[in-house]
């Protein structure tokens, strides 16, 4: 390999190395946000139908 | 403007800066006299070596700051910036190989900047390595911070070993007992320039690991 090629790789080495690491964390942070999202969501749903499970015998 | 929007302004100056980087090491600066081409790796490869030092040096402030606080923020912060610096230890250590096969004739010695550097590498893998394996997650970022704050010699150490012990690693150019940069001033102003672009790239890359060790504790508390 010439000087060229070892260049080359060096550059695409570091560029890649940083790009893969930011869009690992891009995408766990997503995942985590929609995990979170998904399960406040859910809590709202359940104490929905715990209201609406208390007003049933009372009605 | 939110912190969102001003992340991603940062890493959008980042990205620019890097085209910009590229555009003054392929097509301004002059190839060096005796290395050829294969010089501009200096480029990457010592602003990754600078990157990893303040990455650690936020360590150690950041450990330091835990083990006086005990606040949890500041230990996210420390695992954070520690990961951070393994990935620009990683690639100064890369590219410093790529650099030496046809410099040196060799991809790796054990010469003293090298081996130092390696050590480096080493720690904080290891202080990772122990995060993540720590059952006890309390006791285990106190003791994480201690490798943090005791790891943290061996930067000085790698950045004087050109000086202290006879070596192949090229002298230190910039920061020198000279006083003054021993380059010519195009081949300064570019490594001043990616040294800058790099630091940007830390900026964003802790900030979003940071969040990143944020949320994971939330979810972890809500235990989703």
């Amino acid at each position: 390999m010439d000087n060229l090629g070892f260049l080359g790789i060096a550059f695409g080495f570091g560029w890649i190395a940083i790009t893969i690491y930011l869009f690992t964390l891009i995408q766990r942070i997503r995942s985590i946000e929609k995990r979170l999202d998904d399960s406040s969501v859910g809590h709202g749903r359940q104490s929905q139908g715990g209201t609406e499970g208390q007003e049933t015998p009372n009605s | 403007m939110n912190s969102g929007s001003g992340l991603r302004n940062l890493a959008l100056v980042g990205a620019l800066g890097m085209l910009a980087g590229i555009g003054l090491i392929f097509f301004w600066v002059p190839t060096e006299e005796f290395q050829g081409v294969v010089q501009r790796i200096f480029y990457i490869h010592v602003p990754a070596a600078w990157v990893s030092y303040l990455a650690f040096a936020v360590v150690l402030v950041a450990s330091i700051a835990f083990l006086r606080r005990g606040s949890g923020r500041w230990d996210d912060v420390a695992r954070s910036s520690a990961e951070v610096g393994v990935v620009f230890c990683t690639i100064n250590l890369v590219t410093g190989m790529l650099w030496g096969r046809p410099v040196w004739g060799t991809y790796w010695t054990w010469d003293p900047r090298l081996t130092s550097m390696f050590v480096l590498f080493l720690i904080y893998v290891g202080y990772l390595v122990f995060r993540s394996m720590a059952t006890d997650q309390t006791r285990g970022a106190r003791i994480a911070a201690v490798i943090g704050i005791v790891g943290f010699v061996d930067v000085p150490i790698v950045h004087f070993s050109v000086t202290w012990w006879r070596t192949l690693h090229p002298a230190r150019t910039v920061i020198n007992p000279e006083g003054s940069p021993q380059l010519p001033a195009e081949m300064l102003i570019t490594l001043i320039f990616m040294v800058a672009v790099f630091t940007l790239l830390y900026a964003v890359l802790i900030t979003m690991r940071v969040r990143l060790a944020v949320l994971e504790a939330r979810l972890a508390e809500l235990g989703v």
